[in-house]
């Protein structure tokens, strides 16, 4: 019978579920990608703070990063008040660590929309590629339920 | 299936017009793997005893949205619960 699904509040959010995910696969250049599922994302999740960027050495002529290197690296690090998110960014992998080391979720959200997900294991290593073009911001969950998202992180020819 | 689709959409449609309460409580719901309640709890600021009843609740406004109140009309629903 096919009002079932819709009167059973168990099979009425898979459902839901199920349309969410779908608009979630489709490619970025549908908007309706880019309106969804976001929410858990802005409950509260603490802003952390760019406390380094490898590239501003860089600028600031600290070091000087030598056009041999193989691929370009770049390390970030992020402060909440009780997490800290380090990346390296080597050519289109990201690599990132929670410190204090804990398990959890990150997700990458580009600003075109597309998204990444990745585990964060035990010992708060994460990976993800390949890294979307133009900015993305690292979302964060840890399995005790901290949420954390970086500000925006911009690639490329800086 | 096309069925699906516009089902889908009418669905999403339906799941954008409920507050941002709402859209919370359900996404934290869907999410996979799945929330522990404590957690939820904890973020939303509800009580874990809440997280059951508000779920019906929100999922009763979702029926009752415009486009999906005709997805279940279109299948000889019952009235409203």
């Amino acid at each position: 019978m096919t009002s079932e699904w819709w009167n059973d509040d168990v099979t009425l959010l898979a459902a839901v579920t199920r349309a969410i995910r779908e608009a979630e696969d489709v490619p970025p250049s549908i908007v309706e990608a880019g309106k969804m599922a976001f929410a858990w994302h802005n409950i509260d999740a603490e802003l952390a703070a760019l406390t380094y960027d490898s590239s501003r050495d860089v600028l600031a002529g600290a070091s000087t990063r030598s056009a041999t290197e193989p691929a370009e690296l770049r390390c970030l690090k992020f402060d909440a008040s009780e997490l800290s998110i380090e990346l390296e960014i080597i050519g289109d992998v990201l690599h990132g660590q929670l410190v204090p080391a804990q398990p959890g979720e990150v997700e990458l959200r580009a600003s075109m929309g597309t998204v990444l997900r990745a585990e964060v294991d035990d010992d708060g290593y994460f990976s993800a590629a390949p890294l979307p073009a133009g900015t993305f911001r690292v979302y964060c969950r840890t399995a005790r339920g901290e949420a954390v998202r970086t500000d925006w992180i911009r690639l490329g020819d800086s | 299936m096309l069925i699906d689709a516009e089902r889908n959409s009418a669905l999403r449609e339906g799941f954008r017009s409920l507050g941002p309460r709402c859209r919370d409580l359900l996404l934290m719901l869907m999410h996979d793997p799945p929330i522990a309640y404590s957690q939820i709890s904890a973020e939303l600021n509800i009580p874990v005893g809440s997280i059951g009843p508000s779920r019906a609740r929100c999922l009763e406004k979702l029926r009752r949205s415009p486009v999906v109140a005709a997805l279940g009309e279109s299948s000889a629903v019952e009235g409203d619960a």
